[in-house]
């Protein structure tokens, strides 16, 4: 099933075509469903549906790579990333020319989407996609000059619903 | 922001998915970002304001000269 009207995707692709500057890796993390009914815990299959939606959006850019790991086959690689929760999304900028990251070279995502990203949330990834292939931030000269003042780590969780 | 400074790293997270770890964020309405577990922003927010609110809860007063002048 497509998640993309083919008009959309003739748009995002061509954004990409304009827009997209460096490769991009998605490294998504995702839990194989097990079958198993669990009472009071659902299972969706919002993993699944992010790697099929993920792959067709990286099929509209040869800028655009998707890993896919799952988290309990390769746990390090989840914790390397800090993820514990699935399907995540890591977004990672440079140095990804097909190869999957090891331990020792793989740089540490600044941004991460946790859960299907759909809606508003689409968009929102495809401008993490952008500004990441630019190294640029859509931030006002202002704005970051403020943000100099940060100099120890600082962890932003955004709460968000699809709309 | 993550962008801008290398020291901040984002988390975009549907609450509708996690619920469990959304109440314990205590999210009742969206979008909700959460500062280093303890500051919390409720609502959107001009970019400018946005920034300045992070900062607050960091601590720090926006636009006060660098803590570590070199």
């Amino acid at each position: 099933m497509a998640f993309l009207r083919p008009a959309d995707a003739v748009r995002v692709k061509q954004r990409f075509d304009e827009e997209l500057v460096g490769d991009v890796r998605l490294l998504t993390f995702i839990q194989p469903t097990t079958g198993l009914f669990v009472p009071g815990r659902a299972e969706t299959d919002s993993g699944r549906q992010t790697e099929a939606l993920l792959r067709e959006v990286a099929e509209l850019s040869d800028r655009l790579h998707v890993e896919v790991v799952n988290p309990r086959e390769d746990p390090a690689r989840a914790a390397l990333h800090g993820v514990e929760r699935f399907p995540a999304i890591v977004v990672q900028s440079g140095q990804v020319e097909g190869e999957t990251g090891s331990q020792e070279t793989e740089k540490r995502g600044r941004v991460r989407f946790f859960g299907l990203p759909s809606g508003y949330e689409f968009m929102t990834l495809l401008d993490t996609v952008v500004n990441a292939s630019r190294q640029e931030t859509r931030l006002t000269p202002a704005s970051v000059g403020l943000l100099d003042a940060i100099v120890e780590p600082v962890h932003l969780q955004v709460f968000v619903t699809p709309t | 922001m993550a962008m801008a400074n290398t020291n901040v790293l984002a988390d975009v997270i549907s609450a509708n998915e996690f619920p469990s770890f959304s109440a314990q964020h205590a999210v009742q309405a969206v979008p909700k970002t959460v500062v280093n577990k303890g500051g919390e922003i409720l609502g959107a927010r001009p970019e400018g304001r946005f920034v300045s609110e992070v900062l607050l809860s960091l601590g720090i007063e926006p636009g006060a000269p660098a803590l570590e002048p070199q």
